[in-house]
């Protein structure tokens, strides 16, 4: 049982950074070349919040890291800020966990909020303490709430998709056990 | 059993918060060395990109096909308008074409009688667009032609008609384009009546700003931009586009290159302009000149 469940984890982990990959490619398709006036959601962060809140064993922080260092340096973003972001907004979900785990999805939905509004935030602070250009408020903003409008959808297919659910109290227990 | 949990928490956790710290504080110090030694920390991004994106390329290119074509399928139910528009415009065309032909004609005319010589070394690679900067705060795409073909940073990129970006970060095999529109673009340029210098400053809007421009009275909508090759390394006389005014006022230019369709880009070769340092020699020979030149002190 303990090894079947340990392989679970490694395959889930194989599947976000696969996932993650796939999201980065999708990004990277030439399909877009005249600048937008919109902004869609990112992804890559949405889908890492919602898997952080619900099974945090899935995403480690080594992971997260290199993740977000490819895609910092893939999407011409500066390297390494939003993946020591990311990597911290991951470690504080993991620490509320216990608490998420018993909570009904509003709370959940908050907490997700909150913690995307924390990173875009840090992240734009961090450009500015560092004077790098930047691009102005209106499409990160823009960004942000289609990020937390995207949660629920990207849990639902998580959910739906890969079988990434809320641990319940039974298999907190079997979690124990192993 | 959730206290059980709890306390195995307890027994790894100042390790794992160990390990996290080390992590978080090795991303920090790579953006630390991204803010101090920007150009390193670049090249090390072309080279990334340069392994990754080619590995996707396979996979690439029919995707981006099949999307298009799903696009193009929604423009074929105006078919009919479209050629009819297009068999005015060629009507258009024709016209002007004659009207080039016999300019073409006067001017090879005219540089026969002046024994003109044309800057030879203008020659170009093309490349097809592998992948765009995949987010929409910046604005840039990437090329399968990089160092192997002899790409160098800061050459100009066009496509048929106008001037669309310029090269930033050459890896092995791939290059990438920023675009005018990219909010870090600044291209000097001059306004072809007027003869006015100008910077194309991009603002990740389609039309680029037109900045530090000395007289903006002499400068009317339509006009002709160029780029005026100032600083070396960029060719001079590339059209850029048109100028327009936005509502509020401020002076855009109206690129020709087709955005819309960014396939294949032609990177315009640019060995940069030979300088004549030393005074000719039939002048004055260069040692009489000095000491001639002291003695009058």
């Amino acid at each position: 049982m303990a090894s079947g469940l340990v392989s679970r984890k490694w395959v889930m982990r194989l599947t976000f950074a696969v996932l993650c990959l796939a999201i980065l490619f999708l990004q990277l398709l030439p399909l877009e070349t005249t600048p937008r006036r919109w902004a869609g959601p990112d992804w890559l962060v949405v889908l890492t919040v919602a898997w952080a809140a619900r099974q945090p064993k899935y995403t480690p922080p080594v992971l997260v890291a290199a993740l977000f260092l490819l895609a910092d340096l893939l999407l011409l973003r500066p390297p390494g800020l939003l993946a020591a972001i990311m990597v911290v907004a991951t470690h504080f979900l993991n620490s509320r966990a216990s608490g998420l785990r018993a909570a009904t999805f509003t709370t959940e939905w908050l907490t997700a909020a909150a913690v995307m509004v924390g990173v875009a935030l840090t992240y734009r602070l961090g450009l500015t303490i560092f004077m790098v250009h930047h691009v102005p408020l209106g499409l990160p903003l823009m960004q942000v709430i289609m990020n937390i409008a995207i949660y629920p959808l990207v849990v639902f297919l998580s959910a739906i998709l890969c079988g990434v659910r809320r641990t319940k109290a039974r298999d907190t227990a079997m979690g124990a056990v192993t | 059993m959730a206290r059980d949990r709890n306390q195995g928490e307890d027994y790894s956790g100042p390790l794992k918060r160990l390990l996290l710290s080390v992590l978080v504080l090795c991303l920090i110090g790579i953006f630390l060395i991204w803010r101090i030694d920007s150009p390193r920390v670049e090249r090390f991004r072309a080279q990334v990109t340069d392994r990754v994106v080619p590995s996707f390329d396979w996979a690439m290119a029919p995707v981006t096909a099949t999307v298009n074509l799903f696009r193009n399928v929604q423009s074929y139910q105006r078919i009919v308008e479209q050629n009819q528009e297009l068999r005015r415009e060629l009507q258009q065309m024709k016209a002007w074409k004659e009207a080039a032909l016999q300019l073409e004609q006067e001017n090879a005319r005219l540089l026969d009688l002046n024994n003109v010589r044309l800057d030879p070394r203008l020659t170009y690679i093309t490349g097809v667009v592998l992948a765009d900067s995949g987010s929409p705060f910046r604005q840039s795409v990437l090329l399968n032609i990089g160092a192997r073909d002899g790409v160098v940073d800061g050459w100009a990129a066009m496509d048929g008609i106008g001037l669309v970006g310029r090269i930033s970060g050459v890896g092995q095999s791939t290059s990438r384009v920023i675009l005018l529109t990219d909010s870090s673009s600044r291209i000097p340029a001059i306004i072809q009546p007027s003869g006015q210098t100008a910077l194309i400053a991009g603002d990740n809007s389609i039309a680029p700003n037109v900045d530090f421009l000395e007289t903006p009275e002499l400068v009317r909508p339509g006009d002709r931009v160029v780029t005026s090759g100032d600083g070396g390394v960029f060719p001079g006389g590339l059209l850029i586009g048109h100028v327009a005014t936005d509502p509020g006022g401020r002076l855009r230019v109206r690129l020709s290159a087709d955005y819309e369709r960014l396939e294949f880009l032609r990177v315009l070769r640019d060995r940069g302009q030979e300088k004549v340092t030393t005074p000719g020699s039939v002048v004055a020979p260069a040692q009489a000149a000095a000491s001639a030149g002291g003695n009058d002190g």
